[in-house]
């Protein structure tokens, strides 16, 4: 899938880059590899679930996800399974 | 033998804590998601009921295993163990946690598993005011619920009742879900959630959330890892260095005394000259292990592993390893075999591979004795700084060579598997100092308790080889130079000479293949036999060591032939216990193989090399 434009309501990639600050978005839709999808699932991370990408570590290194009790840090790789809408 | 009850639950949910609870044991409990990696059975304690056993099992988020450690657990759910099979399941949730644990309680009801419910961390709940309305749970899933308070115990005796009240029944193996049952799935376990909780959890993040944003940040986070990590290597020298003194002291003291006391003899030599040097030898290095092993313990207990493993992925990735693989790594300098074992958290078979390939590289607590004694040597006579700040290089050199190696095998090995890293980071949490203190005691006294008999047993095969078969002759050089000892020295000198070095050391370094430790014994032994005479005797090893002389009459310890030693040392994979595990953990005997021959050969080059090398600059 093409790396759509980060416009409200349209399907993106997670591509963060530290200017963008913490941003909450929506969970739209999963893709990438089977087993991938299959334990960002079971780790908690589900289409409709609200999360907020509150950082990365050093280098380029992994997302960091909040969601209620938990944060989650995820490779550019994973992230980028995540399709989703920006909502504040 | 009475049934089998499984501890099942997702990672660092407090399976371990209830379990040590349940048997009364000392497994040691960490703040990190991943920390158990193989079962454990232990018979529950008589005082809560009926006579039943109980086990623990790694953490894992479904019945659909990832990684070599959630396949432990999957297999002791459907497997049978020394001919039992698990007849109940206690499903362990951190209450914090409830919506994200919900999914595994509902695969074991699909399965068809007998189970009930603990819901862990009750303190943190109720310190939060926040209450757990537990009715609402088990009239979802027809199932009991108790809470468990994991510091207190408060609700034992109340999950054993409810378990006794259980009927068996057969479990069925289950197939993945839909994405449609899982969305029906996950409403559902937030619907049920949000109703069974007074209040919303997200509260009892905010304090981790604040730590984080310091101890994760691009620049001072990665600046307060690597002051994490100096001071805990550094530390391993100060904070030691007085304990060390008395130790030695002691020793010294215990020496003399058991000389005055039995008086000249040969048993009274064997005692002072071979046990009770040998033993000094390596027990003075204790305060420093003790050190090592409590700094891990509160890293450990934190939560900050799960930071640093986050700190560290991009670097590690670019060598072929995972985040995930600073656990074992960080491990590996305590002791190489628990962190071999560790690698089973990683999910990709190649980044477990090169993981376990490094891990005999870096210094673990056998090591740190020997290079004590040979930073001793190189800074003999000169500020203490030297030598402390020596060791700490010595520990991020370590890091450096299994860089290189992992990078190395990076490049050789094909590119197979698809690794990821995803890594939830647990809440920080206070060490219990109680338990950290008794565990770090019990883990050194493992330590001294596993090298003592090597230590004794090598003590006496040395003692005796350099004594005998001519105890009385005229003078003690030659009485070593006639002994067995000496014999098969002559025969093994011409491999250790090119790295500088005589065959008295030559002999330590092939003790040194029984455990590592067990170099520190020898020479002290060795040196004191040969070079005993009225006026150092009671000098220290040090002061006999570094005077001593090769048979051309040169120094034997020069700065070349120690570094080159020390070096040796770095490389080199000395330890059978190591190789045995890497063969069991990798299931093949041609990569332990492998690693046991390129690491010694590589170790053996570089140190002749580097003596070259050096003693070419220095003349
Ligand atoms: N406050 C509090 N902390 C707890 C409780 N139970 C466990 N902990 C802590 O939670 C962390 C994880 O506990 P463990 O018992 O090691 O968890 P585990 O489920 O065995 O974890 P893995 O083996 O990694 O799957 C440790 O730091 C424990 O001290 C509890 O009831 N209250
Ligand atoms: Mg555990």
């Amino acid at each position: 899938m093409a790396n759509v434009q980060n416009a409200d309501g349209q399907l993106s990639q997670i591509k963060y880059s530290p200017s963008s600050g913490e941003f909450n978005l929506e969970i739209l839709d999963f893709q990438g590899p089977a087993e991938v999808l299959e334990r960002l699932q079971e780790m908690g991370l589900h289409c409709g679930s609200r999360v907020k990408l509150v950082g990365q570590a050093p280098f380029g290194g992994p997302l960091l996800f909040r969601f209620g009790t938990t944060v989650i840090a995820l490779r550019q790789d994973e992230a980028q399974c995540i399709l989703y809408k920006r909502i504040s | 033998m009475g049934e089998l009850i499984a501890l099942v639950g997702a990672p660092n949910s407090g399976k371990t804590t209830l379990y040590n609870w349940l048997t009364n044991s000392k497994f040691k409990t960490v703040n990190y998601p991943g920390a158990t990696v193989e079962y454990s059975i232990g018979a529950m304690i008589p005082e809560l009921g009926p006579s039943k056993d109980v086990m623990d099992t790694p953490g894992t988020y479904s019945l659909f295993p990832k990684s070599a450690d959630e396949v432990v657990t999957y297999r002791a759910l459907y497997e049978s163990h020394e001919d039992r099979r698990v007849s109940k399941i206690i499903l362990v949730m951190d209450g914090t946690q409830l919506d994200r644990h919900f999914i595994l309680a509902s695969q074991l009801k699909a399965a068809g598993f007998t189970f009930v419910i603990v819901v862990t961390m009750d303190d943190l709940l109720r310190s939060h005011s926040i209450q757990l309305n537990t009715k609402v749970i088990q009239d979802y899933f027809q199932v009991p619920v108790v809470l468990f308070n994991g510091i207190t115990g408060d609700g034992l005796e109340k999950i054993v009742e409810v378990l006794d009240q259980q009927m068996t029944k057969v479990p069925e193996l289950i197939k993945p879900w839909s994405e449609t049952q899982i969305a029906h799935e996950v409403s559902v376990a937030k619907t049920v959630v949000q109703k069974a909780l007074s209040k919303s959890t997200e509260t009892i993040y905010e304090k981790t959330a604040r730590y984080d944003r310091y101890l994760l940040h691009p620049i001072f986070g990665l600046g307060l890892f690597f002051l994490i990590m100096a001071t805990l290597f550094t530390s391993i020298y100060w904070v030691a260095t007085p304990f060390m003194d008395a130790i030695d002291a002691g020793f010294s003291a215990l020496a003399e005394m058991t000389g005055q006391y039995l008086g000249e003899g040969l048993f009274s030599q064997f005692l002072s000259d071979g046990v009770i040097a040998g033993f000094g030898a390596v027990l003075v290095f204790v305060p420093q292990i003790f050190i090592l092993f409590f700094g891990i313990g509160i890293l450990e207990s934190t939560g900050y592993l799960a930071r640093a493993a986050t700190l560290i992925d991009k670097p590690f990735s670019l060598l072929g390893l995972s985040g995930r693989s600073f656990v074992p790594v960080l491990s590996g300098f305590a002791c190489a075999v628990p962190a071999i074992m560790a690698t089973r958290n990683l999910s990709s078979n190649r980044d477990r591979m090169i993981t376990n390939f490094i891990i005999p590289l870096m210094t673990c607590s056998a090591r740190l004795p020997v290079y004590a004694l040979l930073l001793g040597f190189l800074f003999h006579n000169q500020p203490a700084w030297k030598a402390g700040m020596s060791l700490a290089a010595l520990y991020f050199g370590a890091l450096v060579i299994g860089s290189i190696a992992a990078g190395i095998l990076n490049k050789i090995l094909a590119r197979s598997q698809t690794s990821f890293f995803m890594m939830e980071l647990p809440l920080y949490r206070q060490p219990r100092w109680k338990m950290l203190v008794h565990q770090t005691l019990s883990r050194t006294k493992s330590y001294v308790v596993r090298a003592g008999p090597v230590i004794f047993i090598f003590s006496a095969l040395i003692w005796a080889g350099s004594t005998f078969p001519n105890p009385d002759a005229p003078t003690l050089t030659e009485r070593m130079q006639t002994s067995y000892l000496g014999q098969v020295g002559q025969v093994i000198e011409p491999v250790f000479e090119p790295m500088g070095l005589d065959w008295r050391v030559g002999i330590g370094l092939m003790s040194a293949f029984a455990a590592r430790e067990v170099f520190v014994s020898s020479m002290a032994i060795v040196f004191n036999v040969t070079d005993t005479n009225e006026d150092t005797q009671s000098e220290s090893l040090l002061k006999v060591m570094s005077e001593a002389k090769k048979s051309d009459g040169s120094l034997l310890f020069t700065t070349a032939s120690l570094v080159s030693l020390i070096v040796f040392f770095m490389i080199a994979l000395q330890c059978m216990s190591t190789f045995a595990i890497a063969a069991k953990e990798s299931q093949s005997f041609q990569f332990a193989l492998t690693q046991l021959v390129v690491l010694n050969v590589v170790a053996y080059i570089l140190s002749v090399l580097i003596y070259r090398g050096l003693s070419a600059l220095v003349y």
